[in-house]
């Protein structure tokens, strides 16, 4: 594999906060087999329904957003506060953009990126003539 | 001539040093991450006082519920967990910033509480321990009775 083909983190360090909150970008794992990519995600406190994926120009955006059920006052200790989460991914032609899936399961999420027929490796069958 | 000798004494003993430094680094590049959070304090908490109860809230993405233990002793809470991260089968990895780990943190709580009464939740990688508050001795008044 060379690596235009590499799925790749883009090296984007211009993300800025909206709505006021902090944007954190989220640890992630990225695995690769004959049939697809899979990106596993941390979201933390994020619902299904807050999180939005995006394939633009070869570029995948993961974004979440955790809700925290509005809490005013009575914080005693704080170590994390209710966050936005977003990474982007650089991805190479050969995935099939209509196949692809995404699961969150315990505050993880996973991606799956289907590559598309015509890259996956083929097995040749040799007769015997 | 002795000037050579010396020169050659101190590079060698810059040599081993730097042997030493490379085999220390070796050590430490080679612990399993999963003894160990890679950094900080993991999990992070918050405590919230819910003037009946005090909520603990800790963010353990991945972890099931099955692998946490809470106990509570002496007005500390400790929760103790494993998260486990394991390549999916069949995959090569291209990255791995997500670290499986044994954690545990211990909280002590600024309130007397009734551990009798805890309830916990995992919801979307939050858990959320409710500790419900001790109920405080009640005020006795003394009466004084004129003699």
């Amino acid at each position: 594999m060379n690596d235009e083909q590499a799925l790749t983190q883009e090296n984007d360090t211009t993300l800025q906060s909206i709505r006021g909150r902090p944007v954190a970008a989220p640890p992630a794992d990225i695995y690769e087999n004959d049939d697809g990519f899979l990106i596993v995600a941390d979201l933390p406190g994020v619902r299904a329904d807050a999180v939005d994926i995006r394939l633009d120009h070869g570029k995948l955006t993961i974004h979440g957003s955790w809700s925290q059920p509005s809490r005013e006052t009575g914080a005693l200790a704080r170590e994390f506060h209710a966050t936005d989460f977003e990474r982007r991914f650089m991805v190479p032609d050969s995935i099939d953009a209509d196949g692809i899936s995404a699961e969150l399961s315990q505050g993880v999420l996973q991606v799956r990126l289907p590559k598309s027929e015509a890259v996956k490796p083929r097995r040749i069958e040799v007769r015997a003539g | 001539m002795l000037g050579w000798f010396e020169t050659d004494r101190d590079l060698f003993a810059l040599d081993d040093f730097r042997r030493r430094v490379d085999r220390l680094f070796d050590t430490v590049a080679r612990q399993p991450a999963s003894q160990e959070p890679a950094a900080g304090r993991w999990p992070r908490a918050n405590l919230w006082d819910e003037g009946e109860a005090l909520a603990l809230e800790l963010g353990v993405p991945g972890v099931q519920l099955d692998d946490l233990e809470i106990s509570g002793h002496d007005n500390t809470l400790h929760i103790r967990g494993l998260r486990r991260v394991s390549a999916p089968e069949g995959y090569a990895a291209h990255r791995r910033e997500r670290a499986g780990l044994r954690f545990a943190r211990s909280i002590a709580l600024p309130v007397k509480v009734d551990f009798d009464q805890t309830v916990a939740t995992l919801d979307n990688g939050i858990l959320t321990v409710r500790l419900a508050k001790a109920p405080e001795p009640k005020a006795r008044s003394i009466q004084v009775r004129p003699s």
